[in-house]
C-alpha cells in the first residue's frame, strides 16, 4: 500500500476508464491504440500524439554553452548602446580581441617561430603560372602572444590540427590552360604532435554515366556533373577526424564532411546539387563558351575548400568540456566533434580566410556573432598558435593575374 | 499584451535579462525545428544563435503584436533555407564511406533501443523514429510546413507567414504530407 501499486489490478487497462472520466491523453491513447490507419481520425490521433512524444527528444536541447556567447555579445551591445562600459574581464572575446593584431599574410619569411617546439606554419601563396609548376613555399611565423582566455577554449579542443586551403578561382578559358589536375598533398615535419601526418587531395568530375576524370581548372563542367574531392590520409598514432570545409561567395563557412581517420584513410565528397536546374559548382564555362559561374544563391562562383586534419590523441580537456574527462583519447575519436568544438573551428576559419584570401565576394563573412567567448578572426599565425594549426594555403589558379583582376583577390 | 512582447519591449529598453528569458523560452523549439529541417546538428545549433541574434538585432522595429514565435520561426526558416541552399550540393560519396563502421553514437542508439526498457516506451519510441524516417522523405515545404502544424502547434495563417506562402497552399502541403507519411507507414508495417 505504501507505493498505491496495490489499489491498481494488474490488469487494469485505460479501457476501464469510464469514457466521461477519460482525460484526453487517455482518450487519444485509447484511439491510437485501437485505430488503424484506414481512419484519418485515428491517424491524425497517432500523429499528434508521435509529434508530442518527439517534442520530448532530449537531443533538441541545445548545449548550455551554444548561446553563452550570444548573450555575452548581447549585453555588451546593450551597454555599448546605453554608453556604459564593460568590465574587461566579462567577456572572453574582449580579451582575446584587444592582443589581435590585424597581421596580413606576407610573403616576407620570417624567423621566429610562434612556440620554440613548434616550426612555423608555410603558406604557399603566389599563383603558379601553370598548374604544373610547384607552388611558392613561404614560412609564416607569427607574434609571441598569451592567449589563456582562448586557450580555454579552444586549446583543449585542436590540439594539432592540419589544414589545406584549396582556393578554386574563376578563370575564363584560355589558350594555355594548364592539364593538371586540380591536386595538393602535403605533410607536417619536425618535432610536434601532428610530425609525419601527410594529407593528397584531389579534385575529380564525376560524369553523368559514372566515370570519374581529374578536374581540369578550365574545363567544362556541364549540370549533371559532380565535383568529387578524394582525400588520402596518413596519420601517426591512434589518429582523428578529417573535416572539410567550403566557404561560399556569401561568406558562409560550412562543413561539408567529417569522417575519421586513422592510420590510412581514403575517403571521398561528392558536390552534387539535390535541386533543379542543377548546375554543379559552375565558376567557368557552358557549352557555348559563356561563363556560368553558378553557385545555389546566385553569387559569383569563388569558392574555398579548407581541409582540416584533428589528430585527437593530444587533445586535453578543456574548462568548457569537463565530461571529456570520461573518455579515452580512441573513444573520442571516434565521436563526431561536438557542437561548440565544430563551431570554435568554425569561428576562427571563417576570420581567419577572410585575413588571407580576402573578404567574401558577396555579403559579409559569418562573423557577425563571436560564439563562446571565441575570436571571430585570427589571422594565420594567430591560428596556427592558438588552435595549434599548421596551415597550408596552395593556389591553384593557371592564371593569377585574371583571377585575382576578376575578384579582386589581394596578393 | 502578449508575455513575449513585453520581454521584447523590456530588452529593447536594455534590459538583457528580458532577453535571455525569451531565448530560453523558444531555444528548444527553434533547435529542434532547425536540427530536423537540416539534418545537421551542429549547423543548427549556429543557425540558432543567428536566429536569435537576428532577433536581437531586430527588436528595435519588432512590432508588438502577438506574434513572437511567427517572428522568431520566420527568422529560424529563412536562415535555416540558406544554409539548406548551400549545403544541398554535398553529399558523402558512398562508396567510399560505406566501408566506414558505425560510429559509437550509432551503436549507443541501437543497444538503447535494444535494452530492456518498458515496453510501452521502446514502442513509443521506435513509433517516433519511423515517423521520423517517413517525414524525413517527404520535400522540404511539405515537412517544414507538417513539422510547423504538428510539432510546433501553430495554425495555419502563422505558418502561411513563417513560411511565406498563402494559407491554401499550406493546407494543400498539409493533407499531401498526411497522405504521403500514411502511405509510407502503412508501406513499411507500421499499421
Amino acid at each position: 500500500m505504501e507505493d498505491g501499486k496495490e489499489l491498481i489490478p494488474s490488469d487494469f487497462s485505460l479501457q476501464d476508464i469510464p469514457p466521461e472520466l477519460r482525460t484526453p491523453e487517455e482518450a487519444e491513447q485509447l484511439a491510437n491504440e485501437a485505430a488503424t490507419f484506414n481512419d484519418d481520425t485515428a491517424f491524425e490521433g497517432w500523429l499528434r500524439a508521435q509529434m508530442r512524444a518527439d517534442a520530448q527528444d532530449p537531443a533538441d536541447e541545445p548545449g548550455p554553452e551554444a548561446l553563452s556567447g550570444l548573450f555575452s555579445r548581447v549585453r555588451e551591445e546593450q551597454r555599448a548602446a546605453s554608453g556604459t562600459s564593460a568590465p574587461a574581464t566579462t567577456r572572453a572575446e574582449n580579451v582575446v580581441g584587444s592582443v589581435i593584431h590585424p597581421e596580413k599574410v606576407d610573403s616576407t619569411p620570417t624567423s621566429s617561430p610562434v612556440l620554440p617546439s613548434r616550426r612555423p606554419s608555410l603558406v604557399k601563396t603566389g599563383a603558379p603560372t601553370s598548374a604544373s609548376a610547384p607552388p611558392q613555399v613561404v614560412a609564416m611565423g607569427g607574434p609571441q602572444r598569451s592567449w589563456r582566455s582562448l586557450g580555454a577554449v579552444a586549446g583543449g579542443l585542436l590540439a594539432a590540427c592540419l589544414a589545406f586551403f584549396m582556393l578554386r578561382q574563376p578563370t575564363l578559358p584560355s589558350d594555355d590552360a594548364t592539364e593538371d589536375p586540380v591536386r595538393t598533398r602535403g605533410s607536417t615535419q619536425g618535432s610536434t604532435e601532428t610530425a609525419g601526418a601527410s594529407i593528397d587531395i584531389q579534385a575529380a568530375l564525376e560524369h553523368p554515366d559514372g566515370r570519374v576524370t581529374p578536374f581540369q581548372s578550365t574545363g567544362t563542367l556541364q549540370r549533371d556533373e559532380g565535383l568529387l574531392f578524394r582525400f588520402h590520409v596518413t596519420v601517426p598514432n591512434p589518429g582523428g577526424r578529417l573535416l572539410l570545409f567550403e566557404r561560399s561567395p556569401r561568406g558562409t563557412l560550412q562543413k561539408i564532411y567529417e569522417a575519421p581517420v586513422s592510420g590510412t584513410h581514403e575517403a571521398g565528397v561528392l558536390g552534387r546539387t539535390t535541386e533543379t536546374p542543377v548546375p554543379v559548382q559552375v565558376d567557368i564555362q557552358d557549352a557555348t563558351g559563356k561563363p556560368l559561374r553558378y553557385s545555389p544563391d546566385g553569387s559569383a562562383g569563388l569558392y574555398h575548400y579548407v581541409a582540416v586534419l584533428c589528430p585527437m590523441t593530444q587533445r586535453s580537456v578543456s574548462e568548457d568540456a569537463p565530461e571529456a574527462h570520461e573518455h579515452q583519447p580512441n573513444e573520442l575519436q571516434a565521436h563526431e566533434l561536438q557542437a561548440h568544438e565544430l563551431r570554435a573551428i568554425t569561428s576562427a576559419l571563417t576570420g581567419t580566410l577572410e585575413k588571407v584570401l580576402g573578404p567574401p565576394a558577396h555579403g559579409h563573412s559569418q562573423t557577425a556573432v563571436p560564439l563562446d567567448g571565441f575570436p571571430s578572426s585570427l589571422s594565420v599565425p594567430e591560428l596556427q598558435q592558438n588552435l595549434r594549426m599548421d596551415v597550408f594555403v596552395v593556389d591553384f589558379r593557371p592564371d593569377s593575374t585574371n583571377g585575382a583582376q576578376q575578384e579582386g583577390l589581394p596578393r | 499584451m502578449h508575455e513575449d512582447d513585453q520581454l521584447m519591449l523590456a530588452h529593447r529598453q536594455g534590459d538583457s535579462q528580458a532577453f535571455e528569458t525569451l531565448v530560453n523560452r523558444y531555444r528548444r523549439m527553434v533547435f529542434g525545428y532547425l536540427r530536423r529541417m537540416l539534418m545537421d546538428d551542429a549547423r543548427a545549433e549556429e543557425i540558432m544563435v543567428e536566429t536569435f541574434y537576428r532577433v536581437h538585432r531586430a527588436a528595435a522595429e519588432y512590432e508588438p503584436r502577438g506574434q513572437f514565435k511567427t517572428f522568431v520561426f520566420r527568422i529560424a526558416h529563412n536562415l535555416g533555407l540558406n544554409a539548406k541552399r548551400d549545403g544541398a550540393r554535398w553529399q558523402s560519396h558512398a562508396s567510399l564511406d560505406e566501408q566506414l563502421p558505425p560510429t559509437p553514437d550509432v551503436q549507443e542508439n541501437l543497444s538503447a533501443m535494444a535494452a530492456p526498457d518498458p515496453e510501452m516506451r521502446l514502442q513509443q519510441r521506435q513509433s517516433v523514429e519511423q515517423l521520423n524516417r517517413a517525414l524525413k522523405k517527404l520535400p522540404d515545404v511539405q515537412r517544414e510546413v507538417f513539422l510547423l502544424y504538428y510539432r510546433e502547434g501553430m495554425e495555419t495563417p502563422e505558418i502561411a507567414t513563417v513560411v511565406g506562402i498563402p494559407s491554401g497552399s499550406v493546407r494543400a502541403y498539409l493533407s499531401m504530407a498526411r497522405k504521403v507519411l500514411r502511405e509510407t507507414l502503412e508501406s513499411a508495417g507500421v499499421r
